[in-house]
């Protein structure tokens, strides 16, 4: 009730009109900058931030927050129609987005992808407002035994990504780990692999990687293999496009718990939209019903990882206001801004400043809806994107890509790093190599290994920390579960096999 | 080199003349080696916002993020600008501090220092009154179990695990390190219990012991400090005189900047401590102790500094 009445004072601040179209432009400028490759929500609120000096705090916070979820919405887009990820949060929507677009699908993918963002967003929104503070000492119970047990059930389902051939799937999942583990290692402060460039000290960046090994080794695919006359990307009246009354409802339960995973993920220390989007897409792959459809052009795995996107970017509210801990890169910045225009993030802001987190809070229910409109009335134009000629597409992307991967820090190095990753991935294709599990083993390693010794250093070396809280108990048992299921899985075929011989 | 050199100062003197009548002309860059709403943005942002609004420097401040290899990619940026009188940057202690342990190409001899205007410190704190009651507390669990007491920072040969080293070498208990990638991951460690104490920035955590979420052992630093720590007793007051550390916040430009230059923004910087706008918004609100150094002065205190850091460093075992 007493929510209720601050939501409803909070609506009070951000109908005012200048609040309104705080939370419009923020949405907006989100779609776009989400939409462009190597501009994430982190490089967009940093670009406006400074712009933002002389506001009124709320007016502010309400045009950055919005920027943020319109973000993840704009993702997408280029994930889906050019196969180059917006964003990091976006890999998983390609990986399934993508496959759709080919099959001429690729209308009814953006249309769902933003249906999905604005489910697993109102969830993570309406419980942010109603459990914001509860739900950061939740977060607050994540450990670094618990965070390191986390990731290792993330990975255990790499299985599944590594394909036909397990040796080849492995050997790609070690080259991520090892492009992780360049530049200077959180636990020893010493640099590794480095080759002596200053570039390399903070590690490879994510974006050119990303850009290469998907949108930069498409444009090389593009080029060598090209279509006969008659074939290539379909064209698909709008009305076709616009998923029907049943596919809608279909999305629904994807979308409700994927935005409740991506809301658990989004208020943990460190972890953020990127890892909201994996864990959902992994959970959807495990027990939605068509799990073995995933990665081909799945309408749950675009949605999986649109909610969990979006329902992290909300979530992460939640250790911002009430704790003043960032729970992503994105709220870092955020927490930085908050200073900036003279407020002190910590427990106390709720207490001191009620108009302003509150006003916040309200105004993300009003811009996530503005978000969706304005999306939903982009995508017949994005559409036409799949009319254009390979001829005129394949300069294009190679723009694109240049541009993203400069983009990032403003460095040439990562325009070269982006082309050598782009060549890299093609003949790692070519040669039947998967791209997807060197990519997820490059997201999630650091944060393991900065994780397990990190546990390891409380413990003083003592490996029981790992089952020493209920949470990590927990969490080991079910990584244990798996690999057993999976083990006793193979050999009870095994034994048919045998018996039917 | 020395005929150069006579020659340079012979230059310098004849404009130092009429250094007053130098202004830069168009734009003027303001490199900030971190990411924006980091420390160094905070401030420089609000440094530019001092000088325009109360009409101390009437060019063009344009505040630039350089973020990358924990300064370098800044401090290399202002290198490349050698000689220009139009280019400034933040200069901190971690920056400098970074570029002593990873051996960077370039260091305090490669920039100018122009002032310094504020110091910060570090304190050490732990969850609440009920773990530790005061920091001798914390010392005889410790000794009962050597290594089981674990204090977060933010990474290794970083200005906190730097006074870290100070304080266990004048104990005879073992504490352990633990470093975290950030100021943000320590405190959810902390606050969640996973950690016994950590060290942070006073203004990182002086919300956090304000809201009684965190209680303060003892601060690294020369003086007490002001609210919340003001009852928060400095470690040299608890008997370990030197465990202390003047972190500054100080500006520099590129390597050989004009004299005149140097003068001019020595001047501008000066002007834009005494306003109330800087004390007010900035030091009081940021909790940081005001601190003002002249060219001169930063730069043989930082010189100072950036041997003391080697010489700690070394001991640490982080660089030979």
């Amino acid at each position: 009730m007493e929510t209720l009445l601050a939501l409803q004072s909070g609506f009070a601040t951000s109908l005012s009109l200048g609040n309104l179209g705080a939370a419009l432009t923020g949405a907006a400028l989100g779609i776009v900058v989400g939409a462009i490759p190597g501009l994430g929500s982190v490089t967009g609120i940093a670009l406006l931030l400074p712009l933002t000096f002389g506001m009124d705090p709320t007016t502010a916070v309400i045009l950055l927050a919005a920027l943020y979820y319109g973000c993840m919405f704009g993702g997408a887009y280029s994930a889906i129609l050019l196969n180059i990820p917006g964003d990091a949060p976006a890999v998983m929507t390609a990986l399934d987005g993508y496959p759709m677009a080919k099959r001429g699908e690729g209308g009814k993918a953006l249309f769902s992808a933003n249906i999905a963002s604005f489910i697993g967003g109102t969830t993570g929104i309406v419980a942010l407002s109603f459990m914001g503070p509860l739900l950061a000492e939740i977060g607050l119970m994540f450990g670094p035994p618990e965070t390191a047990a986390l990731i290792l059930l993330a990975l255990c389902s790499i299985g599944w990504m590594l394909g036909d051939n397990i040796a080849k799937g492995l050997m790609a999942t070690m080259l991520g780990i090892l492009l992780a583990v360049v530049g200077i290692g959180s636990t020893f402060g010493h640099a590794r692999f480095t080759l002596g460039s200053m570039h390399l000290l903070n590690g490879v960046s994510f974006i050119p990687l990303v850009i290469g090994m998907f949108g930069f080794c498409q444009l090389l695919e593009m080029m060598t293999d090209r279509p006969k006359p008659g074939e290539g990307p379909k064209q698909i009246p709008l009305r076709a496009a616009i998923p029907s009354r049943r596919e809608t409802l279909r999305l629904l339960p994807v979308s409700l718990r994927s935005g409740l995973i991506g809301t658990l993920v989004g208020i943990l220390p460190g972890a953020g939209a990127t890892t909201g989007a994996f864990l959902s897409y992994m959970v959807q792959r495990k027990i939605g019903r068509n799990g073995a459809e995933m990665g081909k052009g799945a309408v749950e795995g675009v949605a999986a990882s649109e909610a969990g996107n979006n329902g992290a970017a909300a979530g992460s509210f939640a250790p911002l206001l009430s704790l003043g801990i960032p729970g992503s890169g994105t709220s870092a910045v955020l927490l930085g801004g908050l200073m900036m225009w003279g407020l002190q993030p910590g427990p106390l802001l709720f207490a001191t400043r009620p108009d302003f987190v509150w006003g916040l809070v309200s105004s993300m229910y009003i811009g996530t809806v503005m978000a969706v409109i304005a999306a939903m009335l982009i995508i017949p134009f994005l559409m036409q994107i799949l009319r254009i000629p390979i001829s005129v597409l394949i300069p294009v992307i190679g723009t694109v890509c240049v541009f993203g991967a400069y983009s990032v820090n403003g460095s040439m190095f990562d325009v070269w790093l982006m082309l050598g990753f782009g060549v890299a991935a093609y003949y790692l294709k070519a040669a039947d190599f998967p791209i997807a599990p060197l990519i997820l083993a490059f997201v999630l390693t650091p944060r393991l290994e900065s994780s397990i010794r990190r546990s390891f250093d409380i413990s003083n070396g003592d490996p029981w920390i790992f089952v020493s809280s209920p949470i990590s108990v927990t969490l080991v048992s079910v990584i244990c579960a798996l690999i057993l299921m999976s083990v006793v899985g193979a050999g009870v075929s095994w034994m048919r096999k045998r018996a039917a011989q | 080199m020395q005929v150069r050199m006579i020659l340079a100062a012979a230059v310098a003197m004849g404009i130092g003349a009429q250094a007053q009548a130098w202004e830069p002309e168009g734009t003027v860059e303001f490199v900030v080696p971190y990411s924006a709403g980091g420390g160094s943005d905070v401030n420089a942002r609000m440094l530019a916002e001092t000088w325009r609004a109360n009409d101390i420097v009437d060019a063009n401040v344009v505040v630039l993020n350089k973020p990358g290899g924990s300064g370098a990619v800044g401090n290399t940026y202002a290198f490349s600008k050698t000689g220009n009188p139009n280019t400034l940057m933040t200069f901190i202690a971690g920056q400098m501090m970074s570029t002593i342990s990873n051996d960077a190409a370039v260091k305090l001899e490669n920039v100018t220092p122009l002032a310094t205007l504020s110091v910060d410190t570090l304190v050490l704190v732990t969850r609440s009154a009920d773990d530790f009651a005061d920091f001798d507390a914390l010392v005889a669990a410790a000794s009962a179990e050597p290594n089981s007491i674990t204090i977060g920072g933010v990474s290794r040969g970083s200005e906190d695990h730097l006074v870290f080293t100070m304080l266990s070498d004048s104990l005879d208990a073992e504490l352990q390190y633990v470093p975290f990638d950030g100021g943000g991951d320590a405190l959810s460690a902390l606050l969640g219990g996973h950690v016994d104490a950590a060290i942070f920035n006073p203004s990182e955590i002086g919300q956090q012991v304000a809201a009684g979420r965190a209680h303060p052992l003892g601060a690294f630093s020369e003086e007490r400090l002001s609210e919340p720590f003001d009852s928060t007793a400095t470690f040299a007051e608890l008997g370990y005189p030197g465990v202390a550390i003047s972190l500054f916040r100080g500006y520099a430009g590129p390597p050989e900047m004009p004299a005149e230059a140097v003068a001019y923004w020595e001047e501008k910087l000066k002007a834009a401590y005494d306003t109330e706008m800087w004390q007010q918004d900035y030091i009081q609100d940021k909790g940081l102790v005001a601190r003002f150094m002249g060219a001169e002065e930063s730069a043989e205190f930082y010189a100072a500094e950036a041997e003391k850091y080697e010489r700690l460093l070394k001991a640490a075992g982080f660089i030979d």
